[in-house]
């Protein structure tokens, strides 16, 4: 898929995720957009694809979000890499993979910016925010890509090319 | 001389006698038991009949009337449609009214501060930390440190980041959020910070201040980042103990502040930083 069309798509991504996300949240509970397209993508078309959505989806988050500029894109990315990981290594099944990897991919995600906000001085809480925001999110995310799995799958069906066009 | 019309006569004729004769038998009762027989075999068969006829009349009827009904439930429907979208619609206005009269309330309440009404269009995608993208930036007078309120005085937080349409908005609930805070009753004095977990609680009161749940936290104006008396929110428990300095409260925020709507910036407010 060309990268004049991902960028808006995932700019679009972003944009539901900070104002249309947030109404659909269940006990304050939100499911994350870009998380779950960036794993979706990463089993349908391999790490190194997931991995170039997750640093553009990450950079066009962040500008909505308070955490430092390259936080987000950076936890998406390690997501990717670990989703392209886990699918050559551990799990063979494309069916199982996009699950499991939301609910790990959320952890790693929620992790990754744990450590960034921890490293730029702000006070974090890992215990509040693993036990208290990351696992309800994780199971929420795990009910969304049933959704977003067979939304991209049908979009990588649609457009059918192999390898990302620069 | 022809046999055929004379013979044709006296059939008419036989036959208007047994009708005669029949109205005679009738009238007097003596037919009875013949009509009764007759009745006995072709009531039945009339009844059915009459029921077959009786049916596919209801049938027609019921045909006509499902088309009917059809054609008034579509219309029922568009109009409860119609009407409850424009009670959506009201409801909406109702809700925004009530939140534009606090703002307005709140304007008038204080002459000496600018404000500029802003609309929430986002909230951070990352939930480790509360921000929200609101609708007004540098174009319209905005700088970070800027404080920002709700309806009726109400503190919500604090501008961080601009954009030349949009900003970036802090709540006072996010963790790295802080705010020099007094007890409206006591006057304690203390420090409102956000928890990771998305609550508040003011640390830093001395063990010997009395503080109880109900009591309204305000902004003490310490340290120029806030105006003073702003409303922050309301203890909601205690946490003292005899072997420590202070004391901390929990604090129930006086906004809503999962579900702000417009907020106020204050533009004349120059924070120290």
């Amino acid at each position: 898929m060309s990268l004049y069309f991902v960028v808006p798509f995932l700019a679009l991504v972003a944009i539901l995720q900070t104002a249309l996300v947030p109404a659909l949240g269940v006990g304050g509970v939100r499911f994350e957009l870009m998380l779950l397209m960036v794993i979706a993508w990463s089993v349908r078309r391999g790490a190194v694809e997931g991995a170039v959505w997750g640093f553009c989806g990450g950079l066009v988050l962040d500008l909505f979000s308070g955490v430092p500029m390259g936080a987000s894109a950076l936890a998406l990315m390690v997501v990717a890499m670990l989703t392209g990981l886990a699918q050559g290594t551990l799990v063979r099944s494309r069916v199982a993979l996009p699950w499991l990897m939301a609910a790990l991919g959320t952890f790693v995600y929620h992790g990754v910016i744990l450590i960034v906000l921890s490293i730029m001085g702000r006070p974090v809480d890992v215990g509040v925010a693993l036990v208290r925001q990351a696992l309800p999110t994780a199971v929420y995310n795990v009910v969304v890509m049933i959704a977003v799995y067979s939304f991209l799958a049908w979009v990588d069906r649609r457009t059918g090319e192999p390898e990302l066009r620069w | 001389m022809n046999p055929r019309p004379r013979s044709s006569s006296w059939v008419l004729v036989i036959l208007v006698g047994l009708t005669l004769l029949g109205l005679a038998l009738h009238e007097t009762g003596q037919l009875k038991p013949v009509e009764d027989l007759l009745m006995l075999v072709v009531g039945p068969v009339q009844r059915s009949v009459a029921g077959l006829v009786g049916s596919s009349t209801d049938l027609a009827q019921a045909f006509r009337d499902v088309r009917e009904l059809r054609a008034e439930n579509e219309r029922l429907e568009d109009a409860n449609n119609a009407l409850a979208a424009e009670n959506i619609r009201l409801r909406e206005i109702e809700a925004e009214n009530v939140t534009l009269r606090e703002l307005l309330q709140f304007k008038r309440n204080a002459p000496n501060y600018k404000m500029t009404a802003a609309e929430v269009v986002g909230r951070d995608p990352s939930a480790l930390l509360q921000y929200i993208i609101v609708s007004a930036g540098e174009l319209d007078g905005i700088q970070p440190g800027m404080p920002v309120v709700a309806g009726g005085s109400r503190l919500v937080g604090r501008v961080a980041r601009v954009y030349p349409r949009t900003s970036k908005i802090q709540l006072v609930n996010d963790a790295a959020s802080s705010v020099n805070a007094l007890v409206e009753s006591s006057r304690a004095t203390g420090l409102v910070r956000g928890q990771p977990d998305g609550t508040l609680k003011m640390d830093f009161i001395r063990l010997e201040e009395k503080v109880n749940p109900g009591d309204i936290i305000l902004t003490s104006g310490l340290g120029g980042n806030f105006p003073r008396a702003l409303i922050i929110g309301q203890v909601t428990e205690v946490d003292k103990r005899d072997i420590e300095l202070f004391q901390s409260a929990h604090i129930r925020p006086a906004v809503n502040l999962a579900q702000l709507e417009i907020v106020l910036v204050i533009t004349n407010f120059e924070p120290i930083e």
